[in-house]
């Protein structure tokens, strides 16, 4: 119960950030609208079928880009949130510690996911883009804004101070987004860059969706559900021991 | 009985040891405060007695709970008024009030009838929708404490609450804390600055280095160190200033110490050999510029026990709570617990 409560606070004060919203939709939504324009799209009509659309070799990769970006703004806000006395009267009122840390990840989990979501509804109305069957592609986005989650543990754990965790999680993502060719995806990359680049989310994020776009259904993402899950587990564990040799240390 | 014990509390960081053996006992409806420069140790005790913060060694009971076990009904027990704000800035004061009050178990009608009477106690009814990031330092400061008392405890563990707060401000949440403390809260206070430890507190714990170095009365505290007074004349040149102590120190019974312009006499009952201090500068052809007379308090105290002042150590000596008195002639006479001394005086010469 203290968990959702925390969660709901925390959605709460995502709506009220402005420039929260700006980076995690605002920026996007414009670079869509402005891709589709210059890709020769025509807002609310239909995209052909067949032949090349450079949206939507770009938009699944751009989703995962701000994805990261996002990740970094949530773990970036948990750190200031420490700095400004929060987490500790959080931590000295009647509620234990899993829920505050339960409670945190489901209001980012919940946000990645709507960012998502919301990016690939608005390309879909505006552009017609296809993303593939609904369900599926939900299921690929909620487990993509969990796995995600792992990243804001880590980021956190590693980062600490808000102007660390800033600078990491933006080298994070611009890494990420060229390992995994997010803005440019039909371009080929060396072969180390291919395998280097499964350590990302936005890779198997961008497989799974493009899989999905290209007809496939639940048996084509299986694959990359399993790895990103994979990934979260581990990143968690990851987080958990750095904070926990932290926490033995007295740092 | 004590209603917080604290036996034994150490906390180390490494080599450092931020809390040394710290001992100490507050009674139920006592305001006690921890007084000491920064790094002094003091938010690292509250930090464990508040269950934040594992203590190495000791322990500590608050109402017969220990704080190494770090249970709900433990925290439930206390609240907790932080060094900083720490609020939610993008929601309003009544939003973050409802929030904190839900993680206490509060609800419904009972959560904004305490809400409402909160924010009346704290001067902010008219400021319950505004954005925290609106509010202006004092206000924030107000909400802060507002926060830490909704729940009703019985027990406020307050750290440094007027920290970088205006003059103005700083006195409202100081009359709000001597309002609690009338209401009989208990309330462990940290600060370092004197004035507000002697304002507020039935007993101050002297702490340095990790180490509670005495405990009492302000009274008590003063008499343990001998209870000289002090008076610093303040003079227009050194050389004046070294004329004055040649002089002074042919005087029986006075301890006295040159600073450049600045002379400092040390004596049982100062103030009585105020006339005779200033023939002797008008002998020596000095001018004075300013004369302060301190009772022994508790910067004297603190000088005592630790070899050092405690302003200059991130504390303040005179902050808008002592009154600058002027007597018509150009010096200020100062006192260390906010008196007025009245000479007629100034400038000898």
């Amino acid at each position: 119960m203290t968990a959702l409560i925390i969660s709901w606070q925390d959605l709460k004060r995502a709506v009220r950030d402005p420039v929260g919203l700006l980076m995690t939709l605002a920026v996007p939504l414009v670079l869509i609208v402005a891709i589709g324009l210059v890709a020769g799209h025509t807002p609310f009509q239909r995209a052909p079928e067949g032949g090349f659309d450079a949206l939507s070799y770009i938009a699944p990769g751009m989703a995962l880009f701000f994805m990261m970006l996002s990740v970094r703004q949530s773990a970036r806000i948990i750190a200031e949130d420490t700095d400004r006395g929060i987490r500790d009267r959080l931590r000295s009122a009647p509620v234990a510690d899993i829920s505050i840390t339960a409670g945190n990840t489901v209001s980012h989990i919940v946000l990645l996911f709507l960012q998502l979501l919301v990016l690939i509804g608005i390309s879909s109305l505006l552009y017609g883009l296809r993303w593939g069957p609904t369900g599926v592609l939900v299921l690929v986005c909620l487990v993509l804004a969990v796995c995600a989650s792992g990243w804001v543990a880590l980021l956190l754990s590693l980062g600490r101070t808000p102007g660390r965790i800033n600078a990491l999680g933006l080298a994070l993502t611009l890494v990420f987004g060229i390992l995994s060719r997010s803005f440019a995806a039909v371009i080929p990359s060396a072969p180390w860059m291919n395998t280097l680049a499964r350590v990302t989310p936005n890779y198997w994020g961008q497989h799974a969706f493009f899989s999905l776009a290209l007809g496939g259904g639940m048996t084509s993402v299986t694959h990359d559900l399993g790895a990103l899950a994979i990934m979260c587990a581990a990143l968690w564990m990851a987080a958990a021991l750095l904070g926990r040799t932290r926490s033995v240390k007295g740092k | 009985m004590a209603f917080v014990e604290v036996l034994d509390l150490r906390k180390r960081y490494g080599s450092l040891m931020a809390v040394d053996s710290v001992s100490f006992e507050i009674h139920e409806g006592e305001v006690f405060s921890l007084l000491g420069p920064n790094g002094a140790g003091k938010s690292t005790t509250i930090g464990m007695l508040s269950a934040l913060i594992e203590p190495t060694g000791g322990d500590a009971r608050i109402g017969g709970l220990s704080v190494r076990g770090r249970s709900a009904a433990l925290r439930r027990s206390f609240g907790v008024v932080p060094q900083e704000i720490a609020l939610y800035e993008e929601l309003s004061a009544k939003d973050n009030l409802l929030f904190w009050g839900r993680l206490y178990g509060l609800r419904g009608s009972d959560l904004r009838g305490r809400i409402d009477s909160i924010l009346e106690k704290v001067g902010l009814a008219d400021r319950a929708g505004s954005a925290v990031k609106t509010l202006s330092g004092g206000m924030k400061r107000r909400l802060n404490i507002a926060a830490g008392l909704l729940h009703g405890p019985r027990l406020v563990f307050m750290d440094e609450p007027t920290v970088g707060i205006d003059p103005q401000s700083r006195r409202s949440v100081l009359d709000l804390i001597l309002q609690l403390k009338g209401e009989g809260t208990t309330i462990l206070y940290t600060t370092h600055y004197m004035t507000e430890a002697e304002e507020l507190s039935d007993r101050v714990g002297i702490i340095d280095h990790g180490k509670l170095l005495a405990v009492g009365t302000c009274r008590e505290l003063a008499a343990s160190v001998g209870g000289d007074e002090q008076l610093r004349v303040a003079l227009s040149g050194k050389e004046e200033g070294e004329r004055l102590t040649r002089s002074l120190r042919t005087m029986p019974g006075l301890s006295v110490k040159s600073d450049g312009a600045q002379v400092t006499v040390h004596a049982p009952r100062v103030r009585l050999l105020l006339p005779r201090i200033v023939e002797a500068a008008a002998a020596v052809r000095a001018t004075l510029r300013d004369i302060e007379i301190r009772e022994p308090n508790l910067e004297t105290v603190f000088l005592a026990y630790t070899g050092r002042e405690l302003a200059g150590q991130g504390a303040d000596v005179h902050d808008g709570f002592g009154a600058d008195v002027h007597d018509g002639f150009g010096a200020d006479v100062h006192d260390g617990f906010g008196a007025d001394v009245h000479g007629g005086f100034g400038g000898a010469e």
